[in-house]
């Protein structure tokens, strides 16, 4: 499925575990009820659901590459909390979102420490890709200091300015 | 006040810019109802019985005369002449197209004005004391912490997918004028007893609506300078434990209690602990440049100010009235903060038409530096206005229709649009309170009741505060008529306290007697007129007011509808 | 990390974001009409005989069996994916009154609009 970052599509190289291509030398992502082929020897990655506890969820993905957070619905937040607290406890691999998001979301979670957002396959043709990839021009500032996209911060802007 | 810079003015208009192209996608079909719901809420669109409504954002309810003329604007070209001051100092329209909503965003965002988050699962607008840098027992003036807490929540990006809606509310003063305690979160502004130092008290999980609970005290004295990083933690537990499986239980106050107060603190100051404070929170220059907008105006002491406007009052009872009821003093000699009644007798509590607002706004220019502020009891102040002048400010009042004297008495009522207006309303509220201040409508009658803190709410969602009321009133359904139910003793303050139900509902045309059998026993009942109603039935029990009832039950109602 | 394990911390358990729906007995009180708000101007609107909506309520199409009905709520699942209208729904009438008058209070109110406040006028 499409995989946008904040400079738009991506390649993915990651497929699900539960649906590998013929030849595929990527990566695979499982969920807790699946397991890698034998002699798997690709980059590995994890399904985590949003409500999952950071330290518990940190913990699981040791010896992982990467992470996709699911988001059941995209009016359920905690997958945004739950990317901040994995960045911070040391999570330095690849993080995606997974889930019906929408394309007004794509900021929040770069922002949150999302490497990527996979867009939902029902949800691609009928918002159109321009959609998604114009969200991140929609906004030049934001106001929160710490947050892991590098927009533009309106405080240090502020005293850039008055230095 | 505060004043945008090229930041806040960008963030703003991007996010116009982004929510025209939002509303574009949905009239296309691109955005289906479901998902353009959230993201028109996060700016403030609703759709009530009749109409779309718009919630327009007035942090910490100051406004400047030249906002105030853009709202009567709008209010003619867009809507139907009017607006709606609320209990969270917002303003609504009740009549906006869904298509002109970008253009009026525009046409507020010239002004420095929004309506974002103003509703949705999101950080909402941040209330503060209406008497903010007036009042004279402010340890410091709330509004520079509310425009800070505001611009932290304002798209956060965190925090836009909550369990549910989070409201905050700021006091700088003991006398609580904020209602911290029923809020998700309050501040109070203190002074650390040994250093001296400012910081806040912080209480969490206070709310209304279905399950009213008074907020309990997180932290008694946090440091002014961590607060946001503080902040950050509570809504990080939050948006994480908060329950997402029942709407009715998703707030804070539920997570709160159903943790348990100090599991639920251990949590939060385990994550404070563990996050980056100095990343979050934003330095001493930039809380004293938000500060310096807050300044207090350059007013000279006026010694004789007061004498002249006794002489003046001693020969017009009307105004003599007035400064009665509706002056509140100021740490100025002098001055006074003046209330702009919105419950005149006939009309909706909290309504102002467009000529009213123009009115307003012109003498904000005259008397009051130009500012006026909207109070979470729906009515509008003159903040700075020199006693001297008064006379000549309720002269200009009266023609206006804004010069009722009933400020803080029983026919100040808070009331919700209720089921004239609102799609969630389960009963109509604002002819119950029209009834209501018909029936004490007199002045003198009305000066020897007192204050008694009545609010009527058309249904559980409790908008109109009924639980804190000292007399509450909450509009409810039984046997497909409308049916209100009565509660006493609600306090707001800092010795917040919910009301007590006191008995089976009553029908609509009930409702005026059995006010009037409440205020009869309290009268009665009252050691002097400083025990204030709900002093007496703190006093007595709820049990003592019941005869109220006893006269209006059992009788036929017919519908009204 | 072996997959017991990931099952023991419970990461199978996704969230559901909604239960299925059961869908409930199809009985809707007659006579009814169907009315909504419109999505650009958030008017209430009433479908008609025409197959149009109307913002006069003595315009409304009435259902006075449960076929009609059930076409009425077709109708309205359709206008609302066309992007005509939202919160569409049937609303059950008195009988032998016209102007339409629901049954209910609150439907009452759409239609006469506020009772009370600058726009009462325009409820009479």
């Amino acid at each position: 499925m499409p995989l946008l970052d904040a400079t738009g599509l991506i390649a993915d190289d990651f497929r699900d575990a539960t649906s590998v291509p013929e030849g595929w030398t990527g990566g695979l992502f499982l969920d807790g009820n699946g397991s890698f082929p034998n002699g798997f020897s690709g980059r590995r990655g994890l399904v985590l659901p949003g409500e999952a506890k950071a330290e518990e969820a940190f913990a699981a993905a040791r010896g992982f590459d990467a992470i996709a957070i699911t988001f059941p619905v995209f009016s359920d937040g905690r997958g945004f909390t739950l990317a901040q607290r994995l960045r911070r406890l040391g999570w330095a691999g690849h993080l995606r979102t997974r889930g019906p998001l929408l394309p007004d979301q794509l900021v929040m979670a770069l922002a949150c420490g999302f490497d990527a957002v996979e867009i939902a396959p029902e949800l691609a043709d009928r918002h159109g890709l321009e959609s998604w990839l114009a969200a991140p021009r929609l906004q030049r500032h934001r106001y929160q200091r710490n947050q892991a996209d590098g927009l533009g911060v309106a405080l240090a802007q502020r005293l850039e300015r008055q230095s | 006040m505060y004043r945008y810079d090229e930041f806040d003015a960008a963030i703003v208009a991007d996010r116009v810019a982004q929510f025209r192209a939002q509303v574009e996608r949905r009239l296309s079909g691109q955005l289906t109802e479901e998902e353009f719901k959230p993201l028109r809420l996060q700016n403030g669109v609703y759709l009530q019985l009749h109409a779309y409504m718009l919630r327009i954002a007035i942090p910490y309810g100051t406004l400047s005369s030249r906002q105030l003329r853009r709202l009567a604007e709008i209010a003619e070209r867009y809507d139907r002449g009017y607006g709606h001051f609320t209990t969270r100092q917002n303003l609504q329209f009740n009549w906006p197209s869904l298509v002109d909503v970008p253009e009026i965003l525009e046409k507020l965002a010239e002004v420095e004005m929004h309506c974002i988050q103003t509703s949705g699962n999101c950080i909402r607008n941040v209330t503060a004391d209406h008497f903010a840098g007036v009042a004279g027992d402010e340890v410091e003036d709330p509004r520079p912490t509310a425009e800070l807490v505001r611009q932290w929540s304002t798209f956060h990006p965190e925090f836009a997918f909550l369990p549910r809606k989070f409201k905050i509310a700021v006091t700088g003063s003991p006398q609580d004028r904020a209602a911290t305690m029923v809020h998700d979160i309050g501040l109070v502004i203190r002074r650390h007893p040994d250093s001296g130092e400012i910081g806040y008290r912080i209480s969490v999980g206070g709310g209304l609506g279905r399950t009213p609970m008074i907020g309990r005290v997180i932290r008694d004295f946090l440091p002014k300078q961590k607060l946001l990083a503080y902040l950050e933690a509570v809504l990080r537990v939050y948006n994480a434990e908060g329950r997402r499986d029942n709407k009715y239980k998703a707030r804070i106050k539920i997570l709160v209690h159903e943790t348990g107060l100090e599991e639920f603190r251990a949590l939060v100051e385990a994550e404070y602990a563990g996050l980056d404070g100095p990343s979050v929170d934003v330095g001493d220059r930039e809380r004293a440049r938000i500060a310096a907008y807050f300044a207090p105006p350059a007013l000279e002491a006026r010694p004789q100010a007061q004498a002249v406007l006794d002489r003046v009052a001693a020969r017009d009872a009307d105004l003599a009235a007035f400064v009665a009821n509706n002056l509140f003093p100021h740490r100025v000699e002098g001055h006074a903060a003046v209330t702009i009644s919105l419950k005149p007798m006939g009309a909706p509590p909290g309504d102002a038409t467009a000529d009213q607002m123009r009115a307003l706004a012109d003498l904000a220019d005259g008397f009051s530096l130009g500012e006026i502020r909207v109070s979470h009891e729906q009515n509008l102040i003159l903040p700075h206005v020199a006693l001297d002048e008064v006379p000549a400010l309720h002269a200009a009042l009266g023609p206006a229709g804004l010069a009722t004297a009933n400020a803080g008495l029983i026919t100040d009522i808070i009331a919700c649009p209720g089921l004239d207006y609102c799609a969630l309303a389960t009963a109509r509220s604002i002819p119950i309170a029209q009834a209501i201040a018909e029936r004490f409508a007199d002045p003198a009658r009305q000066a020897l009741i007192g204050s008694v803190g009545l609010k009527i709410s058309g249904c559980i969602n409790a908008c109109g505060h009924h639980h804190v009321g000292g007399i509450g009133i909450l509009g409810l359904e039984k046997n497909g008529i409308e049916n209100y139910q009565i509660t006493l003793g609600g306090d707001p303050g800092l010795d917040a306290s919910i009301g007590e139900r006191l008995g089976p509902g009553v029908a609509a045309q009930q409702v005026p007697d059995v006010v009037e059998a409440l205020i009869a026993l309290y009268l009665a009942e009252r050691q002097s007129s400083a025990e204030g109603f709900t002093d007496v039935v703190r006093r007595r029990g709820v049990a003592f007011f019941k005869p109220a009832l006893t006269q209006a039950q059992g009788e036929p109602s017919d519908a009204a509808a | 990390m072996p997959n017991s394990a990931l099952r023991q911390l419970g990461f199978c358990r996704f969230l559901l974001g909604k239960a299925s729906s059961v869908s409930k007995p199809n009985t809707i009180t007659l006579p009814a009409i169907l009315l909504a708000n419109d999505l650009r101007s958030g008017a209430v609107v009433f479908r008609t005989e025409a197959g149009v909506w109307s913002r006069d309520a003595g315009q409304a199409q009435v259902a006075a069996t449960q076929d009609a009905a059930d076409r009425l709520k077709g109708e309205a699942l359709a206008a609302m994916k066309r992007n005509e209208v939202v919160d569409a729904y049937l609303v059950d009438i008195a009988e032998g009154v016209w102007p339409p008058r629901p049954n209910h209070f609150r439907e009452r109110r759409k239609i006469t609009g506020p009772s009370a406040g600058p726009v009462a006028i325009l409820a009479e």
